[in-house]
């Protein structure tokens, strides 16, 4: 049985393209099956999954903070590298020069591995990451003799929020270019999937649905899930990975 | 393989593995390069997909990283470090020490013939009777002056007897010719000879005991 997803007004603000093509998803898969829709609910908890939806996610980061307790170091890599992006994001919001804010998400990575012998996991790591790396970035302003805003933005909100909006206005149009290109090929490769796959990976990066709740959606085996939004990502990737290492460097 | 293995970092990244393959594959995954950056560019996507997308970020970004961490590390652990290179270095000193002294033992010089059987003489006779003797301290000491030319030469069965000869250049030279039987050398006419032992090995009475017996 073919089930229908529509959940446009919970998306994040994301960018116009991504939401004509979640608006695609929705519209033939409305016009393929009209009465079965599915709506999953606006309210998103503090780390931006629905409640009720199987937090899987942190307790992978869970995992590997501790591991990084019991001696080894280089599981918290694994920790830098899914949040990178998303902290130096974050950061941008403060800190508008991007070679700056690069500097201060290193900062912030450093202090949160020197604390990491702290974290009990009452809150989320990437909670607990966020409070890190915003505090960095006023410390880092305070430093240099600049004020730091005062609408501050909750952690919970700031994972919604769209990161790009104070280096848009200020940084160097090399690197808003590189953004907008990186969006746009993401946004296309994913516009151009076959309607499985675009489904399967959009509920699981847009909506945060387990594999189990995918596969409930779709009418599928969890392991086609598992392989649609496989592909999907390697489709993705192809495209991806002639952009990463290209850093524009500001003359 | 290659897609089988992304396949799994895929779920990895979404947190659907069991909790021994996560594990087995996350230590795989932070010791591998080129996956750690699958799995970079994985959450780069979910980050693109959610409106999180930034500019790329520099390709040293964690390695700078690391580089910070390690360097703190040891500025703030003067003495660990210190402590880490003595011990590599006692470590070492050590396993060299080791060699010398196998090596020493397994190529230890054969000492002189008579040396030898000395020592596994004496312990044979240690406790049989002493004779007395007219040998004294001196004459029990190797003859260096003597022996020392001729070490794999000289057996104290066969005497050597010394006699200057003229070289091909007119100059007096040294030589040691085999004695003859019957014929005694010139230095070693005294020894009193043992059929069991060398005369220098036959025991010796101390000079200084009364009695001359023990």
């Amino acid at each position: 049985m073919s089930v229908a997803y529509m959940d446009a007004s919970m998306l994040s603000p994301s960018p116009l393209r991504l939401r004509n093509v979640i608006a695609a998803i929705n519209t033939s898969s409305t016009t393929q099956n009209p009465h079965a829709v599915v709506s999953l609910g606006s309210e998103r908890t503090d780390t931006g999954a629905r409640p009720g939806m199987v937090e899987q996610e942190p307790n992978v980061d869970l995992a590997l903070v501790q591991r990084v307790q019991s001696g080894d170091k280089r599981a918290f890599d694994l920790l830098v590298r899914k949040y990178q992006h998303k902290l130096t994001s974050v950061i941008s919001r403060y800190i508008s020069d991007w070679a700056e804010c690069q500097d201060v998400a290193q900062e912030s990575f450093i202090r949160a591995y020197r604390a990491l012998g702290n974290f009990r996991g009452d809150a989320q790591f990437y909670t607990w990451l966020y409070k890190i790396g915003v505090n960095t970035a006023k410390n880092h302003l305070v430093a240099k003799g600049r004020r730091p805003p005062t609408d501050d933005v909750d952690a919970g909100d700031a994972v919604q929020y769209d990161g790009g909006v104070l280096l848009r206005d200020v940084d160097t149009p090399e690197h808003e270019l590189a953004r907008q290109e990186m969006e746009r090929i993401v946004t296309d490769t994913v516009a151009a999937l076959p309607d499985e796959l675009r489904t399967a990976i959009t509920l699981r990066e847009v909506d945060g649905l387990s594999y189990e709740e995918i596969s409930e959606a779709m009418g599928c085996p969890i392991g086609t899930v598992r392989s649609r939004i496989f592909r999907a990502r390697d489709a993705i990737d192809q495209k991806l990975r002639p952009l990463m290492g290209a850093e524009r460097v500001r003359p | 393989m290659n897609n089988e293995l992304n396949e799994q970092i895929s779920a990895l990244a979404d947190g659907e593995l069991e909790a021994d393959p996560a594990r087995f594959l996350a230590r795989r995954v932070s010791n591998d390069p080129a996956l750690s950056e699958t799995w970079a560019r994985y959450h780069l996507i979910g980050n693109c997909l959610r409106g999180e997308a930034c500019p790329p970020l520099r390709t040293d970004f964690s390695a700078a990283i690391w580089a910070r961490i390690d360097d703190e590390t040891a500025a703030a652990n003067p003495r660990s470090a210190w402590l880490g290179r003595a011990l590599r270095w006692s470590g070492g000193t050590a396993v060299a020490a080791s060699v010398a002294v196998a090596a020493l033992m397994m190529t230890t010089p054969a000492p002189p013939v008579g040396v030898v059987s000395e020592g596994l003489q004496t312990a044979q006779v240690s406790h049989s009777e002493v004779k007395p003797t007219g040998l004294r301290e001196q004459d029990l000491r190797p003859d260096l002056s003597r022996a020392a030319h001729t070490v794999s030469a000289t057996r104290r069965s066969q005497p050597l007897m010394p006699m200057w000869v003229a070289n091909a250049n007119g100059q007096s030279q040294l030589i040691y010719l085999p004695l003859q039987s019957g014929q005694n050398p010139p230095m070693l006419e005294t020894q009193p000879l043992s059929p069991l032992m060398p005369a220098a090995l036959q025991p010796v009475q101390p000079p200084l005991r009364d009695g001359g017996s023990r």
